[in-house]
């Protein structure tokens, strides 16, 4: 993973965010608290942009930093806790929408057949409108989104977005080529 | 070194490996040549470009309030005292008395625990006029816990409260007194245990099917023992000891549903 994209953040570095990690891994919730105020841009970003729905992802970003603090401990420092915890959203969205089907339509699961974006489901478009491109992304057919989002936003690499969503390399370089051309046509660039 | 030519179609099916950088040189260089020459192709790799450029540059997004609320009470999940606890058995004056106390407490739990299923058990059945008759004339001393309501609970908060129907009585009338300085904390009591079932219930379909059909059986069990506690706590609502058994229901009921609400995900 391209991790320079998920640490540049001056909030999520330094010694301060390791000693808060590990004061918090020991339990320690006042702690855990400033780790969350360093990361929930972050992770709610990462959140919103997978699911496209922000009510949604506030409930995610919730349920993982809940998963944080119950696997803080298992965090063992091999790579940066921002890539830690990065990884832990992704999982928390993907295992969401993979396992709940009564939500089905709020993850958008419109079907991934969609040769253009279909402009009206972007509440922020209207006929003659640009598209800015946080809109753009949210109107792409879900699998195209996720892989566009983990790829070209986050800045995994398509063998880790493979194992991540189940699918092949192949298929992810083919969801990304597709997610780029929809939004080229969104944008109408 | 010649390079063949290629058009617009050709180009276009190459364009994610050249985007991607997985051409072979010679497609590469055939990609290249095209592109010197083709402005509708070289409008496309530059949009496409820009795009994944201003995709890296996005800026991190901020929840519309702060969800540290939410999350604290989920990790925390902090469980009321149900009743106040019982008058001090000693008076502690020392060292020697805080070890007299231990032992004390110690011995009754362990009393507590020998006769709990059997005395659970008698008052559950037996019904007489007399235990009625305390029922009505002591309710000074009932724990506001035989009345809590809890949502998720088989049998309604009346079950709980005898008498409560009907035309006020001097002992319904004596409850309401007693019992309304802890009115928050039987609500916050409920509000925890509602909650966390929530977060249970929603969490219900990312746990291993397994796992979730123990905790469902074990919140029967407990659900069961409250309900034993509260048929018992309606012949007897004077007893400390039946309210301590469902306070201690109450409690591994929250335990539970805690433990439930912070269990990882199935991977």
């Amino acid at each position: 993973m391209m991790v320079a994209t998920v640490d540049n953040t001056s909030l999520t570095t330094g010694r301060s965010d390791a000693e808060d990690v590990a004061l918090a891994a020991k339990g320690d919730r006042v702690a855990f608290e400033r780790v969350y105020r360093a990361h929930v841009n972050r992770v709610f970003a990462v959140c919103a942009r997978m699911v496209a729905d922000r009510t949604l992802a506030e409930e995610l970003t919730q349920d993982v930093f809940v998963r944080a603090w119950s696997k803080l401990e298992l965090y063992r420092g091999e790579s940066a806790f921002t890539t830690w915890l990065h990884r832990l959203a992704v999982n928390v969205v993907l295992n969401a929408r993979k396992s709940d089907g009564r939500n089905r339509t709020r993850f958008g699961s419109e079907p991934d057949e969609v040769d253009s974006l279909p402009h009206a489901r972007s509440s922020s478009w209207t006929p003659g409108m640009r598209l800015d491109l946080e809109a753009a992304i949210a109107g792409l057919p879900p699998g195209a989104r996720q892989v566009f989002v983990l790829h070209d936003v986050e800045g995994y690499k398509h063998e880790e977005i493979a194992e991540m969503l189940g699918i092949t390399a192949g298929g992810s370089k083919a969801q990304l080529h597709r997610a780029r051309m929809l939004l080229r046509e969104a944008l109408n660039r | 070194m010649m390079t063949h030519t290629i058009n617009c179609g050709t180009f276009d099916d190459r364009l994610s490996g050249y985007l991607e950088g997985e051409l072979s040189p010679g497609e590469q260089r055939a990609a290249e040549a095209h592109l010197a020459s083709c402005l509708r192709c070289t409008a496309l790799v530059r949009d496409l470009d820009a795009i994944r450029a201003d995709a890296g540059a996005l800026p991190e997004l901020s929840p519309s309030s702060d969800l540290w609320d939410g999350i604290a009470r989920r990790i925390e999940a902090p469980v009321v005292p149900l009743a106040a606890p019982a008058a001090p058995i000693f008076v502690v004056a020392g060292e020697r008395r805080r070890r007299m106390d231990r032992v004390w407490l110690g011995a009754i739990a362990a009393a507590l625990v020998a006769v709990t299923a059997g005395v659970t058990y008698m008052l559950t059945i037996a019904t007489s006029p007399r235990r009625e008759e305390i029922a009505v004339s002591s309710p000074a001393v009932v724990s506001d816990t035989a009345r809590l309501a809890i949502p998720d609970s088989p049998f309604p908060t009346d079950t709980a409260a005898p008498h409560d129907s009907g035309a006020p009585t001097p002992g319904s009338a004596a409850q309401n007194v007693v019992n309304a300085p802890n009115a928050p904390t039987t609500a916050t009591y409920s509000r925890e245990i509602d909650r966390l079932r929530t977060i249970f219930t929603r969490n219900r379909n990312q746990l291993d099917p397994r796992t979730a059909a123990i905790i469902e059986a074990n919140l029967k069990v407990i659900d069961d023992a409250i309900a034993q506690s509260r048929a018992a706590l309606a012949q007897d609502p004077a007893s400390r000891f039946l309210n301590d058994q469902l306070n201690n229901a109450l409690d591994k009921k929250l335990e539970l549903l805690k433990t439930a609400a912070l269990l990882p995900q199935r991977t």
